[in-house]
């Protein structure tokens, strides 16, 4: 039992720390806000959600895993607001424009723009 | 085993802390700074089970919570140059 437990805690623990680590280097090697948006939430989520359950594997206690569940059920909600959020600020400020190719968000942005200016008309026609 | 993976994730944090240094926009120290309190929170909790402090799990949940509300609120000031709560 305990042995078992052990091996398996130690397999989340260490896979747990690989997907942080990888994400560290993603934040530290990539070019570009959006890529290292992407490094940063995927594996700081997998590597916290594997820590969690390490933890929760070695920890019996009932109420004690009950927490750390919730913990893990906060952060995979969470990390993608976050995320979003800040990419979405960094598109409305046009913050990491050189390498982007395609941003459609912005073209809807300035097609919003106008319509406002546009009129009624053009909207009811759009519409 | 559980003093290995902290001691990882704390030289993952000050790794993460050279993107804050100089990161060429706001976003980018902003998602470093996520990182890096995401990542204090796992330590707590792994501190949490070594030494056998119970109340450290509140404190891991409660601090996931406020790091939450830190990063919109400052992506939402980032956003608009100015906070309207």
């Amino acid at each position: 039992m305990t042995v078992v437990q052990h091996v398996l805690a130690g397999l989340a623990l260490l896979g747990g720390t690989f997907f942080c680590v990888s994400a560290v280097i993603g934040v530290l090697r990539f070019p570009d806000l959006y890529t290292r948006l992407h490094a940063t939430t995927k594996g700081v989520t997998a590597g916290s959600l594997l820590l969690l359950a390490g933890v929760a594997i070695l920890e019996a206690d009932f109420f004690v895993v009950g927490k750390l569940f919730i913990i893990g059920l906060f952060f995979l909600v969470t990390n993608p607001i976050a995320t979003h959020a800040i990419a979405r600020a960094a598109c409305r400020e046009q913050l990491c424009e050189p390498q982007v190719i395609v941003d459609e968000y912005q073209e809807y942005l300035d097609r919003l723009r106008e319509e406002e200016e546009g009129g009624l008309e053009y909207r009811s026609d759009h519409w | 085993m559980i003093f290995v993976a902290a001691g990882i994730l704390v030289i993952a944090s000050v790794a993460c802390f050279y993107r804050v240094i100089v990161g060429p926009t706001a976003p980018d120290r902003l998602v470093a700074v996520d990182a890096i309190s995401l990542f204090l929170a796992l330590t707590m909790v792994l501190l949490a089970y070594q030494y056998r402090l119970a109340p450290l799990y509140d404190v891991a949940l409660v601090y996931a919570v406020l790091q939450f509300a830190d990063i919109l609120i400052v992506a939402k000031y980032i956003e608009r140059g100015e906070l309207h709560l």
